[in-house]
Formats: C-alpha cells, sequence, structure tokens
C-alpha cells in the first residue's frame, strides 16, 4: 500500500508541474500578446507598451513562469485588470462552493447510476428496462442550465420552495445552505446519472455474465441477491473509477449551473476571467482545476487498491 | 506472480462456446432487444434530425422575419399571437424566426467543427499507429492527456485567446474534439496493421501513408462514422453551452443558448422564452444521439450500445 | 431415486440443444456424463438446478426426491440450491467473487439457509476447510480468490457446496482447468465425500479416464442426446455405440485396478470430423457423418436398446465383442 501511495504521489507531482508549463506555454502561444488582448483591438500603441512593462510582459518567458509559480505558491497573482479583484483571494475563496456542488453531485450520482443501472441489467430484454434506457437518453439530451431553469421555474418561480440564486455557506446557515444546492444539484444529477447509468448497466451486465454470479445462485441466492451482494461491487469498481475522472469535467460543468443560479464559484469566475480576456486569471483557474483532477487520480489509484486487492499485489500502472 | 502449482491452463471452452456462438449464451448481452429498437431509435433519431436540418437549410432562404431586426414594439407576445406562433423575445423578434436560425448556427458550428476535427484527429490517429514505436508513444500520450483534460476548459482557455464568436466556438470545439478522435482511431488503426495480409503489403514495398489509406481507413470508418454522429449531438450541446456563456455566437447571430441565456431575466413572466429553446437543443441532440446509437446498431452489431464511449 | 430426469429438452433460439428421454441417479449413487465440448453436458447440468442459460426453454420433467423441480420459479430454486443440490464448476478461479474473501463466500450457504449466528458459521466452515485438508484456518479466510491455488481454489469450491450436506452434487468438469499433479487429489476428495455422507455425484467431463475413476455408471452424451448410457465398467469393456468406442479409442489413459489415473500410451485414433455447431446436428442419428460404420438407416432416429444392469444404446449398427477389443487396443 506505501508503494502505491509512493508512486501515485509522484505521478501527481509530475503532472501538475508539466501540466502548469502547458497551460501557461498554451495561453501565451495562442492569446498572442497579453497586454494587447486586455486593452482590446483599438488600444493606443503607446498604451499597450505600458501596460506590458506594468505587467512585467516584457520578461523572457520562463521567468514570466516562474513568477506566477511563485505567486502561486505565496498567494500573490495580482489584481484582475478589468475589475481589479485580487486574484488569489477570488481563487481561494471560490474554489468551496465549487467544491460542494461537485462533490455533492457525485455523491447523490454514483450511487443512483448503479441502483437504475442494476435494475436496467437485471430486467433487461425484459420492457421495464425500456424506461431506464429512454429516461438515460433524455437525460443525456438535456442541456444542464436548461434543467436548472426548468427547475428555478418551478420549484422556485412557481412554488417558492427553494431560492432561485445565491449560495449559503453551511458554516452560516446549514439549513440555508441545503436549501441553496437542492437545485443547482439536482440540475448536475440529471445529467451525471444519465451518463453514469448507462456505463452502470454495461458493466452490470458484464458482471452478471461472470461465472462467480452462478456460483452464487448455485449457494441458494436468488439472481436478485446474487447480483446485489456480487454484482454490484464488481461492478462499481469501473462506475467508481469514471466517476472520479469525470469528477473534473463534472467541476468544470459546474461553470453553467454556478452563472445560472448565481453562485460564486470558479467557474463563474473562468467565464468572467474568458469573457474580459484576463490571461493571468484564466490560467491561474485552470491550472487550480488541473491540480484539483489530479489529485483526484491520485485519489482514484488508492481508492481502487481499497476496492480491488488484486491491485495490492500487482505493480503499480505508472 | 502466480504460486508454483498453478500454470496458466486454458479453460476448455464451454459447449455452446465451441459451437461457434458468437453471442453470450448466459444470455446476458441484450442483443435480441437491441435489434428490435435500432429501427425505432434510428426513425425517432432521423426524424428530429430531420426537422432540424429542414429548419436550418429553409433558415438560409427565408424566414417568417428578419432574424435581426428589433421590434421593440411587439415584444415579449405570448404564443399563439397573430403572426407570432411562438410569440416573441424581449426585444421583439419573432420566436420562430429565432428558432430557425439558430438551427442553422447549430448545425453550421457543429458541422465544421466535428468534420474538422475527425479530419484531424484521425490524421492524428492514423500517424500515431504508424509511427516508431517512441515517437507512437509519444503521440498516444499527448492523445491520452488531451482526452483526460475537461472538454470545456479546453474550450474555454481557447476561446479566451481568440475571443468570444462563432470563430471561437467551431475551434474550441475542435480543440475538445480532436484528442478523442485521436485515441479513437489509435487502438483499431494498430490493430489492422498488425494483420498478415497487410504486413504482406507492407512486403511488396508499400508505404506506410499507402497502407494506412488503403487498408486501415476503410475499416475504421464505421467506427468513425458512428463516432462523429454522437460528437455532433455533443458539438450542438457545447455551442449552446458556450453561447449561454456568453462566449459564442455574439448578437445579433441567433442562436438557441443565448436566447436562453436571455430568458433567465424574464423567467417569471415569459416562461416559454426559456422553454422553447430548451426543446430545440434538446431536440436536436437527442436526434443526433438516436442516429448515432442507430448507426452503431447497424453498422456494427456485435459492438452493442452497452459498450457506451466515454 | 433421487434424481428422475423424463423427456427433458432444453430449446434456444427454437432450436432443441439437448433432448434427454430418461436419465436417473439413485441415493449415494456417482454417475458420469461423458462427451466432447459441444454434446450439451454442460447445458444439461446446469439447467437441473435452473442455471440454464437465460434465453434456454426447458420442457419435460425433473424430479428430485419425487418431486418436481423443472419450471420452479428462481426463489424456489435458490432454497434447494446448495441445500439440497450443490455445484462445483470448472473454473474455480472464475467461481469465485475476486473481491470477496474466501471466508465469506464459504460462509455463504449458511448465511442464506441457515439462522446460525456468525461464530457458529466460522466453526462450521473452518470444519469444512479442515476436511476439504486446506490449512491456514482463520488466516486462509481472510484471504482473497487469487491468492490461493488452483487446486486451493478447487477445493474451497468443493467445501462451500458440500457445507449443507447436499444429496446430491453436480460436479461440472471440477479437474479440467487443474494442473495433472492436482486432479487426482480433487478427485479422491469428491469420491470419499460422496462416499462418506452418502452424497450423489453427478459427475460431468470429458475426460474418460477421470469418468472411470469416480462414476459407477456413465451416461455418453452426443448432439445433445444420451447415445449410451450404463455401468461404467461394462461401457469401457465393451461398448455399443460407435460413438462409444470411438470415444475410447481416442482416449489418452484410463485408470489402473486401483481407480488411479494413468497414461496409456498406446497409440490414439483421433474421430474423423468435427463437432458440428448447436443445432448443426444431421437427422436421425447425431453422429451421422463422424462414424465410420454408418448405414443408411442411421437416417431415421436410433431406437433404445436395452441391454442387461441397465446398460442402453441407441445405435443401429452397434459395435461387436470383436470391434470392441480392436478399437481398445
Amino acid at each position: 500500500m506505501r508503494r502505491l501511495i509512493f508512486r501515485s504521489g509522484v505521478t501527481l507531482l509530475v503532472s501538475a508541474l508539466f501540466g502548469s508549463v502547458l497551460v501557461f506555454a498554451l495561453l501565451r502561444m495562442l492569446g498572442g500578446d497579453v497586454a494587447l488582448l486586455l486593452l482590446g483591438d483599438e488600444a493606443v500603441p503607446g498604451a499597450v507598451e505600458a501596460l506590458q512593462s506594468e505587467l512585467g510582459l516584457n520578461r523572457p518567458a520562463y521567468v514570466q513562469y516562474l513568477d506566477w509559480l511563485a505567486g502561486l505558491a505565496t498567494g500573490d497573482l495580482g489584481t484582475s485588470y478589468g475589475l481589479g479583484y485580487d486574484i488569489f483571494d477570488q481563487i481561494r475563496s471560490r474554489i468551496v462552493p465549487t467544491l460542494f456542488l461537485a462533490v455533492g453531485t457525485m455523491i447523490i450520482s454514483v450511487p443512483l447510476a448503479l441502483l437504475l443501472g442494476t435494475y436496467a441489467a437485471i430486467h433487461v430484454r425484459e420492457r421495464r428496462s425500456v424506461f431506464v434506457d429512454v429516461g438515460a437518453q433524455l437525460g443525456l439530451a438535456v442541456p444542464a442550465f436548461w434543467a436548472g431553469l426548468l427547475l428555478v421555474l418551478l420549484f422556485a418561480v412557481k412554488l417558492g420552495w427553494f431560492p432561485a440564486t445565491g449560495w449559503v455557506p453551511p458554516t452560516e446557515d446549514l439549513v440555508g445552505f441545503f436549501r441553496s444546492m437542492a437545485l443547482p444539484v439536482t440540475a448536475l444529477v440529471l445529467g451525471r446519472t444519465a451518463v453514469m447509468t448507462r456505463y452502470a448497466r454495461s458493466s452490470m451486465i458484464e458482471v452478471m455474465g461472470e461465472d462467480y454470479i452462478v456460483c452464487a445462485r448455485s449457494r441458494g441466492r436468488t439472481l436478485r441477491g446474487a447480483a446485489l451482494r456480487h454484482g454490484l461491487r464488481n461492478a462499481s469498481i469501473p462506475l467508481v473509477t469514471v466517476g472520479i475522472l469525470q469528477f473534473g469535467s463534472l467541476m468544470v460543468g459546474a461553470v453553467v449551473i454556478e452563472n445560472v443560479f448565481a453562485i460564486p464559484g470558479m467557474g463563474r469566475l473562468l467565464v468572467t476571467g474568458v469573457a474580459g480576456r484576463e490571461v493571468i486569471v484564466v490560467q491561474s483557474l485552470v491550472f487550480v482545476f488541473l491540480l484539483i483532477i489530479l489529485t483526484l487520480n491520485f485519489i482514484l489509484d488508492i481508492v481502487y487498491g481499497f476496492l480491488d486487492p488484486r491491485i495490492l499485489d500487482k505493480p503499480v500502472r505508472s | 506472480m502466480r504460486s508454483p502449482d498453478r500454470q496458466p491452463k486454458t479453460r476448455q471452452p464451454t459447449d455452446v462456446e465451441l459451437l461457434g456462438q458468437e453471442r453470450e449464451v448466459d444470455g446476458w448481452e441484450p442483443v435480441g432487444s437491441d435489434r428490435l429498437k435500432a429501427p425505432i431509435t434510428l426513425i425517432l433519431g432521423i426524424m428530429l434530425v430531420g426537422i432540424v436540418v429542414l429548419m436550418a437549410v429553409v433558415s438560409a432562404f427565408w424566414t417568417p422575419y428578419d432574424p435581426a431586426a428589433l421590434n421593440i414594439a411587439d415584444r415579449f407576445l405570448p404564443i399563439g399571437s397573430p403572426g407570432y406562433p411562438l410569440g416573441t423575445t424581449r426585444l421583439g423578434r419573432d420566436v420562430l424566426t429565432q428558432i430557425m436560425a439558430g438551427a442553422r448556427t447549430s448545425l453550421l458550428v457543429s458541422i465544421l467543427s466535428t468534420s474538422a476535427a475527425v479530419v484531424i484527429g484521425t490524421l492524428w490517429g492514423l500517424a500515431a499507429a504508424g509511427a516508431r514505436p517512441r515517437v507512437q508513444r509519444v503521440l498516444t500520450a499527448a492523445a491520452d492527456v488531451g482526452v483526460a483534460l475537461p472538454g470545456i476548459l479546453i474550450a474555454l482557455v481557447l476561446a479566451t485567446a481568440i475571443g468570444p464568436g462563432n470563430t471561437a466556438a467551431v475551434i474550441a470545439i475542435i480543440g475538445w474534439f480532436v484528442p478523442i478522435v485521436a485515441r479513437i482511431t489509435i487502438g483499431p488503426a494498430k490493430q489492422i496493421l498488425a494483420l498478415d495480409y497487410v504486413e504482406a503489403a507492407f512486403a511488396y514495398g508499400r508505404s506506410m501513408w499507402y497502407i494506412l489509406r488503403r487498408h486501415v481507413l476503410p475499416n475504421v470508418a464505421p467506427v468513425l462514422i458512428v463516432q462523429a454522429s454522437l460528437m455532433f449531438a455533443a458539438a450542438i450541446l457545447i455551442e449552446a453551452t458556450l453561447s449561454f456563456l456568453g462566449v459564442g455566437a455574439q448578437p445579433p447571430t441567433a442562436s438557441w443558448g443565448r436566447m436562453l441565456n436571455e430568458s433567465q431575466t424574464v423567467l417569471d413572466f415569459a416562461p416559454s422564452l426559456m422553454i422553447i429553446p430548451g426543446l430545440a437543443i434538446m431536440g436536436a441532440v437527442l436526434g443526433f444521439n438516436l442516429l448515432g446509437d442507430g448507426l452503431r446498431t447497424v453498422l456494427d452489431p456485435k459492438q452493442s450500445a452497452n459498450r457506451g464511449t466515454p | 431415486m433421487i434424481l428422475q430426469i423424463t423427456d427433458l429438452s432444453v430449446k434456444i433460439g427454437g432450436i432443441e440443444i439437448v433432448h434427454i428421454e430418461d436419465l436417473s441417479i439413485g441415493p449415494g449413487e456417482r454417475v458420469g456424463l461423458v462427451g466432447e465440448s459441444g454434446s450439451g453436458k454442460t447445458i444439461t447440468a446446469m439447467s437441473l438446478i435452473g442455471l440454464q442459460p437465460r434465453d434456454a426453454i426447458l420442457s419435460g420433467s425433473i424430479l428430485f426426491g419425487g418431486r418436481e423441480i423443472l419450471g420452479l420459479d428462481d426463489r424456489s430454486m435458490s432454497l434447494i440450491r446448495s441445500e439440497e443440490i450443490g455445484v462445483i464448476f470448472q473454473d474455480p478461479s472464475r467461481a469465485l467473487n475476486p473481491t470477496m474473501r474466501i471466508g465469506k463466500q464459504m460462509a455463504e450457504p449458511f448465511r442464506v439457509h441457515t439462522n446460525l449466528p456468525r461464530s457458529a458459521i466460522q466453526e462450521r466452515v473452518l470444519g469444512l476447510l479442515d476436511r476439504v485438508q486446506l490449512s491456514g484456518g482463520e488466516d486462509l479466510l481472510r484471504r482473497y480468490p487469487h491468492q490461493l491455488s488452483g487446486g486451493q481454489q478447487q477445493r474451497v469450491v468443493i467445501a462451500t457446496a458440500v457445507a449443507l450436506n447436499p444429496r446430491l452434487l453436480i460436479a461440472d468438469e471440477p479437474t479440467t482447468a487443474l494442473d495433472a499433479s492436482v486432479q487426482q487429489g480433487i478427485l479422491t476428495l469428491l469420491l470419499e465425500l460422496s462416499k462418506e455422507r452418502d452424497m450423489s455425484l453427478l459427475f460431468v467431463s470429458h475426460d474418460l479416464g477421470v469418468i472411470r475413476a469416480s462414476s459407477q455408471r456413465v451416461a455418453v452424451m452426443y448432439g445433445g442426446r444420451i447415445v449410451e448410457v450404463g455401468p461404467t465398467d461394462d461401457l469401457a469393456g465393451r461398448p455399443y455405440h460407435r460413438y462409444t468406442q470411438a470415444l475410447l479409442g481416442a482416449s489418452p489413459r484410463l485408470t489402473d485396478s486401483k481407480g488411479q489415473l494413468t497414461a496409456r500410451g498406446e497409440r490414439l485414433s483421433a474421430i474423423p470430423g468435427s463437432v458440428p455447431p448447436m443445432g448443426g446436428f444431421p437427422d436421425g442419428c447425431p453422429f451421422r457423418g463422424r462414424c465410420r460404420y454408418e448405414i443408411s438407416m442411421c437416417r431415421e432416429n436410433p431406437a433404445i436398446t436395452a441391454l442387461e444392469n441397465g446398460h442402453r444404446h441407441a445405435c443401429w449398427n452397434p459395435a461387436t465383442p470383436g470391434d470392441a477389443r480392436a478399437a481398445s487396443h
């Protein structure tokens, strides 16, 4: 187990480093001149140079890169050019809401998908399973933000049960926190569950064809009993993998939901940063996202070690 | 790693496997029911896609009203108003016109981006499959990284660099899809390159590119076609998302996503402005998804819809 | 009679895969079911306890202890499985759940069928381990299947299958996936268990040597049908059906007088042709097309000829003693 943690940890660090270089290089390469971007096309020539030296943009690339890394570590990334906020502060304060959204969605989606997928797998070829299939298809086609808006229309505007916008930190008011999370999480859960149910179903179907299921039944388990007690655990392994891997894209996907529900999360910051062509903001945020994703992969490797005991006896995947 | 008294021993095939039966006789693979569903989903998919395409094509030549024209006097008219069957937006634009023009935007962006992504991605995948081992490893790893990154992150980064608009949307989606296509192509391409008759072709002196073009490409085509259809669906969704966020199509270009954005502030008294564009998006995405699934069942029956692609 | 199969028909996709007119197993009796891959023996064995493939349709009669069990719903059947009829499988590494500890899997029959407290179950399970000669006690119970050798895994499977003292044990190719060195041990174990518990044994295998070492009676299957059945020694010494004769000629080893497996060291004669795919067997006698002694009569479904000692066969042109001796030398 310790060997696993070590190897995975190293992978994490190396990938993070590589990722930071990539993000930095990508934005600088594609974006062209940062100052030009910020000021816009009609900028007066003199103003561009002035801004460049002000932001330290005429220093060599690697210096800017290291400076940025240092800024990430020390907590000083400067201020937003367009809106004047402190970049590091904003990023730090916005991580929490986004994390809550993502974690909340996953906690509900994965078990839900497993149950639905198992149901569909057990009743495959029967008419009952069509409902799950149709539901999944619809869930996939519904844009998350539209689902969010529909929920707002029904539950906030018409029924008034939940707030339409806003975020209440759990430390402030727990009930208010849950109420403010209810609709956004539901909107995200709909899409996620649809995606994962397909995985769960195919995973479960594969598992149900295994010999140990027949063997479990030969010990007296009913089909359903064998599926739940033996199949579920084995089927959930690939599903948890997918879930954790998708966590990253879920966090970023929360972007849209944060916009709909005016939640002060990273996604919202990213969008305003993109709209304002704020390169520092975008590159820092993207790096933070990457870091979170890599950390998740790391956790995944460890979790795998617990779920599938065979992994521990094998060499760790690179 | 195995304990000493256990050597690998091939399992005696079960009675039925040896009888050449391709499908699992355990019966858990729903070949039967999928076959039944295929015509229905395919038809439904074609119908939905057909409607969208129709709207897009027609709108290129004619729409009930000028999509860009403003008409503040007639704003917020409800559904069923005379002359405006689906009502008007907050700027007085006819909703039906906006939907039709929006279809054109969606299709244009998704077709352009998907086609380009397929071409570039396939080239990448083929190049990787046919490359020397070291190069192959690098190209494959790069594709893996591209697939692992959340697509919308790539999309937003590109949009930052390029600036909002349809172009940004197209390029963003291309950036998102290319690694995925590459990744999908590499596997089968490598398998085909390892086949006997392909090795024979090498012996005859054919160049790698010739073989990739003549032997590998036609065989990976079915997989690509199915994938492309599903990517169309995703592209429509992504374009709508980007437009919703303000990063995609800019006014006065019509876009379903932006219509949804504009509907937010007036949700309480004009809910149809939110529902109708949403239905349009859902219909288009559903249509292409069903089309893709139907195509998959038809083109490659062994790989049922259960072996879902990521 | 513990088990009486009458007119059992297994259909998949409308095609009859298996048809068994008459087969019975008495209390404590060890019956072998032998045939090549594709003969339908595994499907037959699984169908007896309702574990046939999902789209297989059964008809006929399976009487267990006088009670009709064909067509029982899953729930009712599950009460019988393990408690009355046990099963052991061909590949123990696949039959055991890789993510569940050995102890938990062995405890399962008790958890399902009894109300015993955990401690009592633990006791029983340890006793079972002992009986199948697996050392390691509680330590072994905490391990996962992949940490055991093939032979150990199969012993675990056997122990679990006989945990509740079933009256019948169905053994589907229990030694096929194991090394030759380990096979004898498993066989011996099965025989002992059968004798000491008065437990009937249905031994399914393609290996004649194994069948001869384990079964008192044997039914030879081909094309989903029983072509010959009778006491093992009778059949081996004096086969009637041409397929049985061919099998004996192609068998690499049999048993010596002590019932131990031996290598035969004689020239093998292969059976010409190959087993047709499911549903692709010819009309009339299924062995047509591969049989050296085929006559025109073979186009008709062979009638069953009853001999002494419950020896029956279904061949129009059966082997004579002269043929038999020539074939087995």
